[in-house]
């Protein structure tokens, strides 16, 4: 069955046709673009083209006749409230754009953009458009999912596909819902995606899981992380977006299966390694920190470079945080040296500036 | 019995988490959010135990240091590691820590960016039987300079220890500490204004004395009755060697 995605854009058909080509190369998806329109007869017409999801731009404004001047926001936020009455309308409402400084605040706090599920940038979306038009069906797939899950009145952990409540911080469950008002379905995708997934705490991305567990992401990893830690593995809403593992389970089998004495914290890339390749007879390699000198005790990845680090030798950055679950992030002093880690957006947290500015005294 | 035990202790270090949560002057509180739901299982799956678990609070750096030698070093950082096993008991003046590690590292970068590090650790002396009497004075409960940690890090080419000079010996005597009265010994002995500050929250005091009661006051009791009389002096020589009877 196809997935339709209808497209909504202020630029003239020729210069979006692009973008739509693009991303329709992924199979069994159909994007219709829709003409702009006066604010309440474009509300009715995105309702009435039935699809499965919408792609904006952030910026409707810019060609826009008198009149008609308005952003994707009050859009999003008019079909948000829709869908609240009618859950048949919860679906995934996905900004586009070609500004780059809206993915810098977008990565790292949610802020005035959440009423999206997702950003992609125009350039993203020519240089890899199939990936994106599978990523567009999964969301749409999600949505699905999450109206028919919460009009059945499934439990919050049964939706994350967790197999019992144990597996769960019981107070992740309770900051969310108290189990008796139905909430809309896109407070459900909102919390999944930007609480639960893209922020570090229950579950760990790939590169955050090698990097507690010391190890180099090569082949064999590939192969060992599928045998270990499927067992782990998110299966809710999103999943296909977003990989990620429990990291409690995680915990509990280095507990079990490997050391019960020592803790991963307390040990360096090459004594988990070494003990991981023993117990469980893997062939994995330690991975090298960042720079010679650094601690090897992991435990976070770079925010910038996206590579293995202690949170020693690194400064934590400013993110809005909007539960006590979720963890602190970091960039390493390679990037704060180097300044790179402007170039992404980030900035070092108030708590930490002193130290940093003290760092660079001598650069 | 046991499960309440837990489920209370992991419900004050709720309470102290969000009491430190609020303040907002540690640096990164994750461990201790962490040690909060750990602190519900039994250790080694043992229905008796109670563990509280926590490792590498970053307290964020000291700044209220004035005598620190060699020169130069800034922005210190502060890092706690708290593992400390008991036995669930109805009556708190049994003494009933089994298990204990407490590794407290200060960290930091010289002028050339090499990175300084002291440490000090306090633990549970593990006695064995055919150990014998050991060559040196060996408190049941003890802080050390150095520790693990510094024998882990002397060989790498992490840190640059100069000429510091490192031994086990004195073992020091000192009482247990859990994860609360871990956390207040390092806001009381390296962050003194925030100590004082967050010595005005009722419920901080509460914790601290409900931690004391459990942890110390055996401890000083067993101390206290050799002083009361000489000839009970097992239990107190075991804690403090240096009583004689």
């Amino acid at each position: 069955m196809s997935c339709k995605y209808i497209y909504i854009d202020d630029e003239d058909k020729d210069l979006v046709q692009p973008y739509i080509d693009s991303v329709q190369k992924a199979e069994n998806l159909v994007i219709e673009r829709l003409e702009l329109d006066e604010f309440s007869k474009l509300i009715s017409k995105i309702i009435k083209a039935d699809s499965d999801g919408i792609l904006i731009d952030w910026k409707l404004d810019e060609k826009a006749i008198e009149g008609w001047q308005f952003k994707a926001a009050p859009v999003a936020q008019e079909l948000r409230i829709k869908s609240s009455e009618n859950i048949n309308l919860a679906k995934p409402i996905i900004l586009i754009s070609t500004n780059e400084k809206l993915r810098e605040t977008y990565s790292i706090e949610k802020s005035s953009h959440d009423l999206f599920d997702y950003l992609y940038l125009k350039s993203d979306v020519i240089e890899r458009g199939e990936e994106i038009g599978q990523e567009l069906i999964a969301f749409a797939d999600s949505y699905k999912r999450l109206r028919d899950l919460t009009s059945t009145k499934t439990s919050f952990e049964k939706i994350l596909g967790l197999k019992n409540e144990e597996q769960i911080d019981t107070r992740i469950l309770a900051s969310f819902s108290n189990g008796e008002d139905q909430l809309p379905v896109h407070e459900y995708a909102q919390f999944i995606i930007y609480d639960l997934l893209k922020v570090p705490g229950p579950l760990v991305k790939e590169e955050t899981l090698a990097s507690r567990l010391g190890v180099e992401m090569n082949d064999n990893w590939d192969d060992f992380k599928t045998k270990q830690f499927d067992f782990c593995k998110y299966t809710g809403p999103f999943e296909s977006i977003f990989n990620r593992w429990w990291f409690k389970d995680v915990e509990r089998w280095w507990e079990e299966k490997v050391e019960s004495k020592k803790p991963l914290q307390l040990l360096k890339a090459d004594e988990r390694v070494s003990r991981i390749n023993e117990k469980i007879g893997a062939d994995l390699k330690a991975v090298n920190p960042i720079s010679k000198g650094y601690s090897g005790q992991y435990w976070t990845v770079c925010q910038d470079l996206n590579l293995p680090l202690d949170p020693i030798d690194g400064f934590m950055i400013a993110a809005r945080k909007s539960f006590p679950w979720q963890e602190e992030r970091y960039i390493s002093k390679k990037s704060a040296v180097e300044r790179t880690f402007k170039n992404k957006g980030l900035s070092i947290h108030i708590l930490e500036k002193e130290r940093y500015l003290g760092f660079m005294e001598d650069e | 019995m046991s499960i309440k035990t837990r489920s209370k202790y992991s419900q004050d270090l709720g309470w102290l988490h969000s009491i430190l949560d609020q303040k907002g002057f540690i640096k990164d509180l994750s461990p201790l959010y962490d040690s909060i739901e750990k602190c519900k299982k039994a250790p080694y799956g043992k229905d008796f135990l109670w563990g509280h678990e926590m490792y590498k609070l970053n307290f964020g750096p000291i700044q209220s240091l004035k005598k620190i030698r060699p020169k130069g070093y800034k922005n210190l950082q502060l890092l706690l590691s708290v593992k400390c096993i008991g036995l669930c008991s109805d009556e708190p003046q049994h003494d009933n820590v089994t298990e204990l590690r407490f590794d407290l590292n200060v960290s930091g970068e010289d002028k050339n960016r090499q990175k300084v590090i002291t440490a000090w650790h306090l633990d549970c002396h593990i006695i064995n039987e055919e150990d014998g009497d050991p060559e040196h004075c060996h408190p049941l409960y003890h802080f050390q300079q150095g520790g693990d940690t510094i024998l882990d890090v002397y060989e790498s080419d992490e840190y640059n220890f100069g000429t510091a000079l490192f031994l086990e010996s004195p073992r020091l005597t000192y009482p247990p500490m859990d994860i609360v009265l871990g956390i207040n010994f390092v806001l009381s002995q390296f962050y003194g204004n925030h100590w004082k500050e967050v010595l005005k929250e009722p419920k901080y005091n509460s914790l601290i004395r409900e931690s004391q009661q459990r942890l110390w006051k055996p401890y000083f009791s067993k101390i206290q009755s050799y002083f009361d009389s000489p000839h009970m002096h097992e239990p107190a020589k075991l804690l403090m060697p240096d009583l004689f009877n």
